[in-house]
């Protein structure tokens, strides 16, 4: 059960970055037909990231801090646990936020999307800020991992 | 989300307001078991904190506020540096707090 559902929770929030990858690919030069698609994906995007939310938030509440956190804590990598997931799990807050506000941006800005330069690129720092957090998160899902795995090769050893 | 201004304004606050409660519930440990208190675990308390504080100022502010091109511009740029300060700032107080 907790394999799965740490692996539901990356399979859902890497979809939700890739959906935002498509985002910024269609914002580059926009067009009716290409911003209509933006909105389309975002709203995918928003609600991937939200499940991902909330199934890593049940695995975390559930799970990890009985069975993984100790584990992490005692092996020769501490700082997975104090530093990495500590700010993984905040900075996730903040993820389905942002990805809302792209959506909310692209929805209400279809016309002026289309010529005010400007506008489009502030849009796309954005995006491109969603897409840096996403993978960033599942950079340091890996660092956990990693802590997780170096315990239990010292206990082994 | 007709009101963009009052959008972005709601997510800046929701920015900031993580970062204060979860450097302050490390900080001041009652309330972070106050936050436990409220829902059996502090991070489900600031998950749902932080929808209901988007939420509640998305509608306070919808009436008070007018969109424009122009400030949203600026707006979103807030947005963006709130988001990339905000997430810094939580970094580098876990790593200070593990050294510490």
């Amino acid at each position: 059960m907790e394999t799965s559902l740490i692996g539901l929770h990356a399979m859902l929030g890497e979809m939700g970055g890739m959906l935002f990858i498509w985002v910024f690919v269609e914002l580059l030069n926009p067009t009716t037909g290409r911003l209509k698609r933006a909105k389309i994906v975002s709203l995918l995007g928003v609600v991937l990231l939200f499940l991902s939310w909330a199934v890593g938030g049940f695995y975390y509440v559930e799970f990890y801090g009985s069975l993984v956190k100790p584990v992490i804590k005692s092996g020769p990598q501490p700082w997975a646990h104090s530093v990495i997931t500590e700010t993984k799990e905040h900075v996730f807050i903040l993820l389905p936020i942002l990805a809302l506000l792209v959506y909310g941006l692209i929805k209400n800005y279809q016309s002026q999307l289309l010529t005010d330069r400007k506008l489009q690129v502030a849009l796309l720092v954005l995006v491109g800020l969603v897409v840096l957090i996403t993978f960033s998160m599942a950079g340091m899902g890996y660092m956990m991992s990693s802590g997780f795995r170096s315990a239990l090769e010292a206990v082994n050893i | 989300m007709k009101n963009t201004r009052a959008l972005i304004v709601s997510v800046i606050t929701v920015i900031w307001f993580v970062v204060i409660v979860t450097i302050a519930s490390e900080l001041y440990k009652p309330l972070k078991t106050l936050l436990a208190l409220m829902t059996g675990h502090h991070w489900v308390t600031k998950s749902i904190l932080a929808v209901v504080l988007l939420v509640l100022t998305y509608f306070l502010l919808k009436r008070r506020t007018t969109s424009s091109d122009k400030s949203d511009i600026s707006g979103i740029y807030a947005v963006v540096g709130s988001g990339v300060a905000g997430g810094l700032i939580i970094f580098v107080f876990y790593v200070w707090h593990f050294i510490a």
